[in-house]
This record gives structure tokens, C-alpha cells and sequence, in this order.
């Protein structure tokens, strides 16, 4: 132990970016890295994953291809770790014979060969890793698949996506897994467990088992550790992901793929990075899922979520069924007496009991009243941000609705308490999505286009303004009419009023209208009827 | 606000149930559907200004606006509802007191009168109706005397709401309340047309029944379909009688009842200035 020591292939003036590391990688070396056997680590990974690691194997080998990131690992570990610095054909020729019980590849595959090697393709670079594998042995492997969701949904094109390991193509190798059951198959016939990661892949947020469904809570997890990949997205992964979710095609468009071979213990179905360095594992069950953050364990219904319920009532303009949920949703928040802060894409009512699902936020409140209309506000913000299809007037959508909603669910809603509404919303929204605030392309076109509408309506409505205008101005002129209003100034009753009003019917240009509208009755019994009208008009004025 | 939306008061109606002033209703940023319709709420000639809202009674005027490429539909439910909530006791009697057929005549309007056969339908009407008729006629027809003394001669009661108004003059505001006053003490509420009247029978206890010559009413869109379709869609509602509980539910569904908006959202919605008319 000590320095490095040096294999063919060993890489100079070069360092590796984004190391396999987070609290998920941590975990599962704890939880599924059998106890006091000689573990081999090959390519780079976080310091937090080395030390699980040691604290879990009774040696430790780690191989890497670059100099400097070797030496500065020894400096870091000294003893703990024994290093190997060089490429994976330098390393495997160096390898002898010599197996281990565990093997970490959480960086996959691809980071291993050198520039002095030659392209080597991934079925051959995974033979001779796995080659060290001893019988029975336990591997983690990750593995970048070919539809991720990163990808596709990436601001920039193909050629200046892969950074630092882009000197060899990576995606264009035949012989690379392109499905999870491909990279199963590629593994022999060993006993493992595939999960789906989203995130950086280096990173994931979000590992959730093959076969095991997701639902809208946790897409909504999902969703959030993806946007961890990118500062600009061509448009927002959730409906995609959704999409995808829906036709049981999630782990296809994953960040990542993480496989556990011969575990060493029980492999939980979801884990789920959380406030830091905490971890959620969880389980599902028939209809809930139970969950584990360390400390305490508890359930939840596997449910369509608040949020997504009102959602769905706002896609389809149903505001009575929108209405009822939010008398629904308040019953629940005033029986809970809740002073915590509710997440409608994590949260879930049972039989009129609201239920944390997977990350409630941590935001404290004062009252009932505020945890309501702070969530009413999280989802307005969100039908605004996605550019949903919602049923309200640009003018209603935001406070003036939270506010009738607080007052309609008997809430006493005055300025004041909208307004504290709105400040824990946005605190609600940067705890629990702090990309929220991301380039998206797509959205950038939408809000122009927005834009232009709004100008082009604002005309219309000047127009509209302009036809009240000319209807109020017919209005006055009619008001003004004798013989429409006996009340107008200047109009005199009696006998004299009688004469006017004759005389205006007798005038030449009215006799010759009711000349033509005589013309056109069918009858005598209805011209005597029309002309009786006339007079009566003219009485009238 | 487009005066159609002061037609029989309605404006005036869903302002007192925002608790605004109901004399001088403020300004709608859109238009208020005026009656029970079968295409998008409106006339299919009428004038929209480009971002008025459209707001209507139900669903289904929405949908059909949508297929038409129109958007901003709020849909509110009828404002004579509104009315019946803010007036429970309006004209009610005990059930067994109510009484006689209240015969609303399919009426033209401003634009157009209809024409038809006034004393065919008479007699079908004193063959159908088992007591006391009332004949009820809009003033484009009850200021025709022969329109109206063929129905007074046949030993029928006339009588008229009022004027739904035109460019805000001569609207009657309490045109609804009249009508509903009176509704209430009918047992039975008939038309030569299903329309409007006919669903606001149904909404305050009336039986209702649609027979008779439909007439026909000047410049009539027949991109509407007409009589037959109305026949194709609503064919429970026609006839000299009809079952009550399958009536009152296409009723609330037409007028809108599931709909109806609670008075602080619907302030929000409909009034966008308090002072601005």
C-alpha cells in the first residue's frame, strides 16, 4: 500500500470529472457489499464510496488510469487503499489470476481504457473486468444506457454532449447494452437486481428496481433528481417521464443503470436521495409503499397524488370536481390541525386523511389555513410553469383564486394571510425542486408566444372596450329619444306632445317607411294592428 | 360588456349574487350566454372581440365552442339559478295548490318574428292541456294584437314578462324574477319548442311538455339542425308528457346546476371593475 502503483497505460495531464459518488452509491455499498472480503474498485469514484468501501471489505484495490487523481487518492487514503494506476488491458495483463469478492464499477465500463490502448469494444472491456470477479462474488455495476432522458432532452447536440471521455465513442459501440435486459443478459447467468437511475449518472437521485411501477409521487422524485443533469433543458422531462411511466417504459429513457449481482443483503425496491446525505429506501407493497429514512418506518398509499389530482380536474375544466377536492383537501388540513407544509405532488388523501408520500416538505407554518393555501398556491404556480391547461381567466389564476378557494373552504382569507400563503409556497417550491428555476427551451418559446397572445388579446379587449363604448353611446342617443323614453329631457305629455310626436311620425320620410312596411303585411287585420302600434308609440313620446 | 349580457337581467342577477349593484351591473370582460342553446352558446353570427371570455351555462356549449376553434370558455351554470337560490320563496306555493299550463310560445325576437299556425296550435293545446292555460308571449309577440287576441279569443289568459332590453334600453331586470314568480305556481309548463322556458320550468317543480307547431322564425341558422336535431338529441324532453326525474336531470345538466360558481370566485371571474359599466 502506500503509492501507486503503475500498469501500462497510465494516463498523465489528465483527471477525471464527476467521480461515481452520492449518498445513494454510499448506501448501497453498505447495505449490499458483503462484510470482510477483498473488494476491487476500478475507475473513478467519490471519496465517500472508497470509505464505504474500506469500512466494509477487509482490502481494498482501486484501479484508475489517471496519474494525478492516483496520487492525490494516496495523499487522501494513504494505507487504506492499495492503487493501481493505469489501463484496464495494463491492468488486467498485471491482474494474474487474482479475484475478489466484491467488484465496484459504479462509474461503469467506459472510463477504464487508455489513450495509449486501442478502442476496446464494451463486451470485451466487461469480460475482463468481470474476469475478476471470484465465484459467488458480489458486483455493483452502473451503466449509461442509450435513450437517456438527458440526452434526449439536451440543449446541445450529440457531438459535445460526453465531455472527458469522449475521445473514444461511446454510444456507437454494437456491442454495448442498450436495454436493461441486455446489460443483465451481458452478466451471465448470475443471481442480480437492476435498478433504474435518474440524475447524473454519476449521481442518481432516484433508483427504482426494474418491474417495480412507479406512480405519480415519485415520478414526481424523479423528475426532480433529472433535472439535476442539465442547467438547460430543450423542454421540462416530466411529461416525458410521465409518458413514459404510463406505458411501462421508464427505465428505457434512465440516466443509468445500476445492477447488483449476488447482493449480500435484501435489495429495496426505490432509494431516493434525500437532504443531503440522507437516503429513503422503500418497498412496495399491494397497495402501499413502505419506507425507510434511517430512523423510522411507515407507510403510504401507492395513490394518484393531490397535485396530479387537481391536474387532471384542471386539464379537463372540471372546476365543481376541482372544488369538492379542495373542500376535501381542507377538511384534512383542519382535522390534522396541520402546521406543516403540504406538497400536493407529495402528498396523498386517504378517506379524508392526508398522507406524506415520499419528501413532504420541511417548512413550518402558523395554521390550517396556510398549509391549504400555500399548497392551492404550489399547484397554480405549477399549471403555470408546465403552460397547462387549466380552466381559469389569466386574472383569477394565482392569488384572487387562492383567496376565493381559502374563502370557499371557510377559511377567513384576508390580504394578509394570502400573502403568507405565497411566501411559504415559494419556500414549499425551493425545498423541494431547487431546479425550478432552469432554462427550459421549450417553456422560452411558450412564454413568447404567451406574450404575443396577450398583446394580440389586450387589442381585442380595446376593442371590446370600444363596442361597450358605441353601445352605451346608442344608449344615450335612445334615452334621449322621445319615442323610446317618455322621460327624456325636452319632452313634453299631453296634447302638445301628442302633435310632436304626429308630426314627427307624419313626417315625409317616416310616411313613406310606413308606406313600404304596409307594402309587406299580409293581412288588413295586421296593418290595422301595425298602425295602432304606431300611434301608440307616438302617444308614448 | 356586450349588451346582450344585460338580456333579461342576467348580468344584473349574478352581480346581486357577487353582492355587487344590481342596478347598474359592472362590466363583463367577455360574453354571458343569454338563453338554453344548441351550438356554442351564441348565435353562430354573433361578434366576439378576440380574448373575451365566453361564459355559459354548461359543458356542452363549451365542447361545441371547442370544435369551432374557440377557447376561453368559463362555464358558470344559467344565471336563473342563481336566482332560484337567492330566491327560495319567490312565487312558491304548496305543491298541491299549483296549478294549470303555463304555454310559453316559441317567440322571435328583435331581428326576426316567426310565423306559423296560431290556431292549429290552439286547438292541440285545448286537447292536450287537462285545466286552465296561460298563455305566456314575448312583447315581440304580444305587442302583435293578432298574435295575441287569436290566443285571448280562445278563452286563454295572456300574459308577458317584459323586454329583455336592447343596447342596455328598456331591459327589465326583474324580467327572470316575473318569470320565475309565476312558474312557481304552475303545475305544468308547455312550449311549442324545446327552449329555454321549458328548462326553467322543470328547475322549479313544473312538469313540462313540448308539442305542437314548432313555427318557424325568420332567418333561422340551420346550422343548428333544426327541429330533428333537437328531436334526436332530447327526445325524453318531447311531448305532451314527459317523466319528471328524467326531465329534471337533462335540466340540471343543460342549465348547468353542478356548474354554479360560489359568489367570491365568481366576483373574480365575471367582474373585472367594480365601477366600470
Amino acid at each position: 500500500m502506500g503509492d501507486p502503483r503503475v500498469v501500462a497505460g497510465e494516463m498523465y495531464d489528465w483527471s477525471e470529472r464527476t467521480p461515481a459518488g452520492g449518498p445513494l452509491f454510499v448506501k448501497m455499498v453498505r447495505t449490499l457489499v458483503p462484510e470482510g472480503v477483498e473488494a476491487l474498485v476500478i475507475g473513478p469514484h467519490a471519496d465517500e464510496v472508497l470509505t464505504a468501501v474500506t469500512e466494509r471489505a477487509a482490502k481494498t484495490t482501486v484501479v484508475l488510469r489517471s496519474v494525478q487523481d492516483s496520487l492525490a487518492l494516496a495523499e487522501r487514503f494513504g494505507d487504506a487503499l492499495e492503487i493501481v494506476v493505469g489501463g484496464l488491458k495494463g491492468w488486467a495483463e498485471s491482474r494474474a489470476d487474482k479475484t475478489f469478492g466484491a467488484l465496484i464499477a459504479l462509474d461503469g465500463f467506459d472510463r477504464l481504457h487508455s489513450n495509449d490502448d486501442p478502442a476496446m469494444p464494451w463486451v470485451e472491456r466487461a469480460a475482463l473486468v468481470t474476469s475478476a470477479l471470484a465465484p459467488g462474488g458480489t458486483m455493483l455495476l452502473a451503466h449509461q444506457g442509450p435513450i437517456r432522458v438527458s440526452d434526449v432532452l439536451d440543449t446541445r447536440p450529440a457531438h459535445r454532449r460526453h465531455g472527458d471521455d469522449e475521445f473514444v465513442p461511446v454510444f456507437t459501440d454494437a456491442t454495448r447494452p442498450g436495454t436493461p435486459a441486455a446489460l443483465a443478459e451481458s452478466l451471465g447467468d448470475v443471481r442480480s437486481v437492476m435498478w433504474a437511475g435518474f440524475g447524473l449518472p454519476a449521481e442518481p437521485g432516484v433508483l427504482l428496481k426494474n418491474g417495480v411501477d412507479a406512480d405519480p409521487a415519485l415520478i414526481d422524485r424523479v423528475v426532480v433528481a433529472s433535472l439535476s443533469a442539465h442547467q438547460q433543458w430543450l423542454a421540462d422531462p416530466r411529461e416525458l417521464l410521465t409518458s413514459a411511466m404510463r406505458g411501462g417504459i421508464l427505465p428505457q429513457l434512465a440516466d443509468v443503470w445500476v445492477c447488483a449481482v449476488r447482493p449480500s443483503a435484501a435489495a429495496a425496491d426505490v432509494w431516493l436521495a434525500r437532504g443531503g446525505t440522507g437516503v429513503i429506501t422503500a418497498n412496495r407493497g399491494d397497495d402501499d409503499w413502505t419506507i425507510n429514512d434511517g430512523q423510522a418506518e411507515r407507510t403510504f398509499p401507492r395513490a394518484e397524488t393531490v397535485g396530479e389530482r387537481i391536474l387532471g380536474l384542471a386539464e379537463s375544466e372540471d372546476t365543481p370536481a376541482i372544488r369538492e377536492l379542495a373542500h376535501e383537501l381542507a377538511e384534512a388540513v383542519r382535522a390534522g390541525n396541520r402546521l406543516a407544509a403540504v406538497d400536493p405532488a407529495q402528498a396523498v388523501l386517504q378517506e379524508g386523511v392526508l398522507v406524506d408520500a415520499w419528501a413532504p416538505p420541511a417548512v413550518a407554518l402558523t395554521s390550517p389555513a396556510e398549509a391549504f393555501g400555500a399548497a392551492w398556491f404550489v399547484v397554480l404556480d405549477r399549471i403555470e410553469r408546465e403552460h397547462r391547461r387549466h380552466p381559469w381567466q389569466p386574472w383569477v389564476l394565482g392569488a384572487p383564486l387562492v383567496k376565493a378557494t381559502l374563502s370557499e373552504c371557510g377559511f377567513e382569507a384576508d390580504d394578509q394571510l394570502v400573502e403568507r400563503c405565497r411566501a411559504a409556497a415559494s419556500k414549499i417550491e425551493a425545498e423541494q425542486n431547487p431546479a425550478a428555476e432552469l432554462a427550459v427551451l421549450r417553456d422560452q418559446l411558450a412564454n413568447y408566444e404567451d406574450m404575443v397572445l396577450a398583446v394580440h388579446e389586450l387589442r381585442g379587449h380595446i376593442s371590446g372596450l370600444e363596442r361597450t363604448l358605441r353601445l352605451r353611446d346608442g344608449q344615450l342617443r335612445a334615452l334621449q329619444d322621445p319615442s323610446y323614453n317618455p322621460e327624456a329631457p325636452g319632452t313634453e305629455g299631453g296634447v302638445k306632445g301628442a302633435m310632436k310626436a304626429a308630426r314627427r311620425v307624419l313626417h315625409p320620410e317616416s310616411v313613406a317607411k310606413l308606406a313600404m312596411k304596409a307594402s309587406q303585411v299580409n293581412s288588413l287585420g295586421e296593418l290595422r294592428a301595425g298602425v295602432r302600434r304606431v300611434v301608440r308609440r307616438a302617444r308614448r313620446g | 360588456m356586450h349588451h346582450h349580457n344585460h338580456y333579461y337581467g342576467q348580468s344584473h342577477i349574478l352581480a346581486r349574487y357577487c353582492g355587487l349593484d344590481d342596478t347598474e351591473p359592472p362590466r363583463l370582460r367577455g360574453y354571458l350566454q343569454h338563453g338554453w342553446n344548441v351550438g356554442c352558446g351564441w348565435n353562430p353570427s354573433h361578434e366576439f372581440f378576440d380574448g373575451a371570455w365566453r361564459y355559459v351555462w354548461s359543458e356542452s356549449p363549451r365542447q361545441r365552442g371547442y370544435t369551432l376553434g374557440r377557447r376561453n370558455y368559463a362555464v358558470i351554470g344559467a344565471p336563473w339559478l342563481y336566482l332560484a337560490e337567492m330566491e327560495p320563496d319567490l312565487g312558491r306555493v304548496p305543491d298541491e295548490e299549483r296549478d294549470g299550463t303555463l304555454f310559453l310560445l316559441f317567440h322571435g325576437w328583435e331581428g326576426g318574428k316567426i310565423s306559423g299556425n296560431h290556431s292549429e296550435l290552439i286547438d292541440e293545446i285545448k286537447a292536450t292541456e287537462p285545466g286552465k292555460v296561460t298563455m305566456s308571449l314575448y312583447y315581440t309577440e304580444y305587442e302583435r294584437p293578432e298574435v295575441r287576441e287569436s290566443y285571448l279569443e280562445s278563452g286563454f289568459d295572456v300574459i308577458c314578462f317584459g323586454r329583455r332590453g336592447w343596447n342596455y334600453v328598456g331591459t327589465d331586470r326583474r324580467f327572470l324574477y316575473k318569470q320565475m314568480e309565476a312558474m312557481r305556481g304552475f303545475k305544468r309548463v308547455a312550449s311549442n319548442r324545446l327552449s329555454t322556458a321549458i328548462f326553467y320550468g322543470a328547475s322549479v317543480g313544473c312538469d313540462v311538455a313540448v308539442y305542437g307547431d314548432p313555427m318557424e322564425l325568420e332567418g333561422e341558422n340551420p346550422s343548428f339542425g333544426g327541429q330533428a336535431r333537437l328531436q334526436r338529441l332530447w327526445p325524453e324532453m318531447m311531448g305532451a308528457h314527459t317523466d319528471r326525474a328524467v326531465v329534471q336531470e337533462i335540466t340540471d345538466y343543460e342549465l348547468g346546476r353542478r356548474w354554479m360558481v360560489p359568489p367570491e370566485e365568481l366576483r373574480v371571474m365575471l367582474f373585472d371593475s367594480e365601477g366600470e359599466n
